[in-house]
């Protein structure tokens, strides 16, 4: 009797259309977008691209967006390097317009084409994006024009099967970002759009970038994450159960994301970004929001 | 001539010898003291999980010294986000005086050894 029976043609046969279905390039939106220089608060983009981008495209030793080799993602999928994102013409991203830029942001497809699904942020408000885009058009020192390249992504036959099953999440204009005082939704808008989620949700593979709510294990850790000696971490529990942060205070939150340390001063280290940039109210909105969020036991 | 006598003399000098040879092979010396629990206090508080466990991923240790002494490096080690360095955790107040030591003396000590292993 052969090894491959027909069942396993047959099933081999239909993951075949289904993966060809599926893509890693998409066109263009051609979107009619372009920033309000006049009204764009640079300085504020530049706080917001530190917090949300700086994570993954700063790199310690050139000063600058340059990109680095993201190692917490399991290495079964590939080699993933950052881009260059500072204002360099073939090396970064000094040939992007607005529309590309925002297109890459909100959607994940890049200017050639290229899904990008590390850093999809459909619900990023317009305010915030026009922001963005001012800073990375700056003249500031951390986006000057640099020719440093740092290497591309190598994806392995896993990685890129992982990225066929990704898609393009929708451009959605306008969006407003929630007021401040409005605390539940500002804390949500936050816990999305720094993507927290995202790393402390159950997997990768398993959230959804629209509602994030509805990603599995929402903000109930066990995410496979590695740190840079390459042994597997688990992202922590922050739900309101007492396996996640039912017992913590804002002040241990509040030491957690922008010093390192947890509610048992235990060292937090990579791959959990620190985020001393926030303002005291975002922190306090992102908490309030995750004691509110439904309770998951996952003792990690 | 080996007499019986000179026997038991040299029989017992090399008794005598071999446990003095166990207690210095025990008892380390200071500095291998310091360089243990410096190492602790490395992996106590996670810097090798950034830094690699030879010192030899972040940053630059192979030439620390150059650029700090034994009271400035522990400045960089508590408040690191006054050096432009958002990534590694502020040690401020978690780091007794003692362990900080040890910790500094491992510190320079490893960046001998990176730079040992470099030529
Ligand atoms: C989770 C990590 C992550 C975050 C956060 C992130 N990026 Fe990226 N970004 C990447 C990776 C990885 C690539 C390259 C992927 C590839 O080459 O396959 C990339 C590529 C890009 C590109 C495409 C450049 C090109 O070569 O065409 C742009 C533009 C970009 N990022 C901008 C941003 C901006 C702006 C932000 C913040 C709003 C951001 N990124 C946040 C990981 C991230
Ligand atoms: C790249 C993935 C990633 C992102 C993004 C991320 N985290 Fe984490 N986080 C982790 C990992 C992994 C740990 C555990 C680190 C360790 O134990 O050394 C962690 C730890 C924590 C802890 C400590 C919990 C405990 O029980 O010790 C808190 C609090 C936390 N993260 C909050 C946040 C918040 C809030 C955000 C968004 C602003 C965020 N994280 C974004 C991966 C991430
Ligand atoms: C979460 C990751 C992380 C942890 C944990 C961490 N560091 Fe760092 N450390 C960094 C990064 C990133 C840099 C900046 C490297 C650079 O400038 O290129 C750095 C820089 C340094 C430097 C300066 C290096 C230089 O060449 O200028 C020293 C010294 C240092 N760390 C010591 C420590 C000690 C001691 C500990 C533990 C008590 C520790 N670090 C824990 C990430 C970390």
């Amino acid at each position: 009797m052969n090894v491959i029976s027909r069942k396993h043609v047959a099933i081999l046969a239909l993951s075949f259309v289904f993966l060809s279905a599926c893509k890693m390039t998409y066109d263009s939106l051609n979107l009619d977008y372009t920033i309000e220089e006049s009204q764009a608060n640079v300085n504020e983009g530049k706080r917001l691209t530190t917090v949300m981008c700086g994570v993954c495209h700063y790199d310690q030793k050139t000063g600058q967006m340059t990109g680095i080799h993201m190692v917490d993602v399991p290495p079964a999928l590939g080699k993933i390097v950052s881009s260059n994102i500072t204002q360099h013409k073939e090396k970064g991203i000094g040939n992007y317009t607005d529309a590309e830029l925002a297109q890459v942001i909100r959607t994940g497809i890049a200017k050639d084409g290229k899904l990008i699904p590390f850093m999809q942020k459909p619900n990023l408000s317009d305010e915030d994006l026009r922001d963005i885009i001012a800073f990375l058009r700056s003249d500031d020192p951390t986006v000057q024009p640099s020719d440093v390249d740092p290497g591309s992504t190598e994806l392995t036959g896993l990685g890129k099967m992982a990225i066929r099953m990704e898609k393009p999440t929708p451009w959605n204009h306008p969006i407003s970002k929630p007021s401040a005082s409005d605390t539940l939704a500002f804390g949500k808008y936050l816990i999305d759009n720094l993507a927290c989620y995202d790393c402390h949700s159950k997997s990768f593979a398993k959230v959804d970038k629209i509602n994030i709510e509805k990603s599995k294990g929402f903000m109930g850790g066990g995410n496979k994450l590695y740190n840079k000696l390459g042994e597997e971490v688990l992202s922590p529990n922050l739900t309101p159960h007492i396996t996640g942060i039912k017992e913590w205070s804002e002040e241990d939150f509040k030491k957690a994301i922008t010093k390192g340390f947890n509610k048992d001063n235990k060292v937090i280290s990579y791959p959990m970004p620190l985020y001393p940039d926030l303002k005291d109210h975002e922190i306090s909105a992102m908490f309030i929001y995750l004691k509110s969020i439904d309770p998951i036991k996952n003792d990690i | 001539m080996i007499t019986k006598k000179n026997t038991y003399v040299i029989l017992a000098s090399f008794l005598f010898l071999s446990t003095q040879a166990l207690d210095i092979y025990q008892s380390t010396t200071p500095v291998e003291k310091s360089k243990d629990e410096g190492k602790q206090v490395f992996e106590r508080f996670a810097c090798n999980s950034c830094h690699g466990n030879s010192g030899e991923m972040e940053g630059d240790f192979s030439t620390l010294k150059e650029r700090f002494t034994a009271e400035t490096l522990p400045e960089y080690i508590n408040n690191p986000q006054a050096y432009d360095n958002k990534q590694m955790p502020v040690y401020d107040g978690m780091i007794s005086d003692s362990e900080m030591e040890d910790l500094v003396a491992y510190l320079f000590l490893l960046g001998e050894e990176l730079n040992r292993s470099d030529d």
